[in-house]
């Protein structure tokens, strides 16, 4: 319960903060695209309006995941406002999973939003919803296993690291993790000491490539059942192992 | 109180160990100088606290009420966002948010500061009150006078170490025994020296603080010197003192 209790809290101050402003400019960039590609009509306005907004909601998530992970922790311990949470009958691990769940639930409500104007300005350029819009469902829900692995691994970092270090070493598991697949390619190619690097380093990155369907969906193509499961799982997982690590390392500092 | 590990050791408060939780339910903390999450409101801000502490939802909003009206915070300002508060009025949100979930024991670190005089005086009163109530207030302070009024106990920390605990008047008896005498008459100067006295002249009166087992003698040579007594004065010691005495005593002793 204390767990929902400071995710609530953490969610409110986003909130309040004014995170969810972006979702004006998302607005107006998918108003604006969609009047433009309504003029045009060859028969691509669904494939780049699909691209667009997808990149949009990705763009948006992963810089808020990014830019309040970092500072989920190390705020409330720079504003010594820790000071009258751990003091209470609250343990170390359940602040770190509040502060979590915290921001993971803004992602979901900004990334919501997100979704309900793609699938607006998707009905007023095609005028009407076809099958294939399940699978860009999908792909949005794809994106939000990457924000929740992103608000994972950028609180581990920001529990042993400064804000900014952590915001560079986020960016950089980000981009790296896009890459994964090449990554596994290198492990599989390679002998030696370059073997065990990569598949070290290919485990330890967020496996991206996998999460990233935008491209065919907007082709139109179709996404199994089987993928989403074990994408979920994935996510979960992953996640899961960063937290408990940024709980242990939290669980171990002092607070002076 | 959770907040920093020990290097070796146990401890243990109210019959549990510091670091069980639920211990903390009985424990009420304002640290100093206390910073609070300032985009929500003071009602807002109790009733997470009020969470944390594991008070009952049905119970939270007359608790909360009840302890913002205790602390004398206006009711206008109960659902203003923090940020726009004073330092005075968040050092009373602060007392609140220790005292809100109704804890057996308080801890308050520098409970006075940024506070004005009347400010200050109501947080004394609200001391003694949580004090009457049979809850244990442990405050930090460095006006000794604050201490001297309120305390059971005290204990004395200086450049990070204990240099006296007890009771205010035990520690202060210590420091008894010690006689005012002013007179007039700069004949008796020398005289009143020899007794161990330091003399201070002001004018036509001097003053010398001494023993309270010279002071017959002292009196004897005034009166043989011809000296007009104008006063004797018990000394009695404060804190302040008390603490000085110390610090004296440690600081003669690095040397």
């Amino acid at each position: 319960m204390r767990i929902a209790y400071i995710a609530a809290n953490t969610f409110r101050e986003a909130v309040r903060d004014r995170v969810l402003y972006n979702l004006i400019i998302f607005a107006l960039l998918m108003i604006g695209s969609s009047l433009l590609l309504g003029q045009i009509t060859i028969g691509v306005e669904r494939e780049l309006l699909v691209n667009l907004g997808l990149t949009a909601i990705s763009i948006f998530g992963v810089l808020i995941a990014i830019f309040i992970g970092i500072g989920l922790v190390s705020k409330e311990i720079d504003k010594r406002t820790v000071y009258t949470v751990l003091t209470r009958p609250v343990q170390r691990w359940q602040f770190i999973l509040g502060k979590y769940f915290g921001l993971v639930s803004t992602l979901a409500v900004n990334t919501l939003f997100m979704a309900a104007g793609l699938f607006a300005a998707l009905l007023f350029v095609m005028r009407r919803f076809q099958h294939a819009d399940v699978y860009v469902l999908v792909a949005i829900f794809f994106i939000l296993l990457q924000f929740i692995m992103v608000t994972s691994f950028t609180m581990l970092f920001s529990s042993f690291s400064t804000p900014i270090e952590s915001a560079v070493m986020a960016f950089c598991f980000f981009v790296i993790g896009n890459f994964s697949e090449d990554l596994r390619a290198l492990a599989a190619a390679s002998t030696g000491a370059v073997k065990i690097f990569a598949s070290a380093a290919a485990y330890l990155v967020p496996n991206f490539s996998a999460l990233n369907i935008s491209s065919s969906v907007a082709h139109g193509e179709a996404v199994a059942g089987r993928i989403i499961l074990l994408n979920t799982g994935y996510a979960i997982l992953y996640s899961a192992a960063m937290v408990a690590a940024a709980a242990l390392i939290f669980q171990r500092r002092d607070m002076k | 109180m959770g907040l920093v590990k020990p290097t070796s050791g146990s401890a243990s408060i109210l019959g549990g160990v510091i670091q069980d939780p639920a211990v903390r339910t009985q424990i009420g903390f304002l640290p100093e100088q206390p910073y609070f999450y300032d985009y929500l409101t003071a009602a807002e801000l109790l009733n997470y606290y009020a969470q944390l502490s594991g008070v009952p939802g049905g119970e939270r909003a007359r608790r909360i009420t009840a302890t913002l009206d205790r602390v004398g915070l206006a009711k206008d300002a109960v659902n203003t966002q923090l940020r726009k508060f004073s330092k005075g009025m968040l050092q009373r949100v602060g007392i609140a948010q220790a005292i809100l979930h109704d804890p057996k024991l308080v801890f308050l670190d520098e409970p006075m500061s940024g506070l004005d005089p009347i400010g200050r005086r109501e947080v004394r009163d609200l001391i003694a009150s949580l004090k009457e109530e049979g809850k244990t207030v442990f405050f930090s302070t460095h006006i000794l006078s604050d201490a001297e009024a309120l305390c059971d106990r005290v204990a004395i920390v200086a450049k990070g170490e204990l240099r006296g605990v007890g009771v205010v008047a035990d520690l202060t008896s210590s420091m008894r025994g010690k006689v005012e005498l002013v007179w007039e008459g700069v004949q008796a100067i020398t005289a009143v020296e020899a007794l161990g006295g330091e003399t201070h002249v002001a004018g036509e009166m001097i003053r010398a603080v001494i023993d309270d087992a010279k002071l017959d003698q002292a009196i004897d040579t005034l009166r043989v010197n011809k000296a007009r007594i104008i006063s004797m004065t018990p000394v009695r010691a404060t804190l302040e003192d008390y603490f000085l005495s110390k610090l004296a005593q440690s600081s003669g002793g690095n040397n």
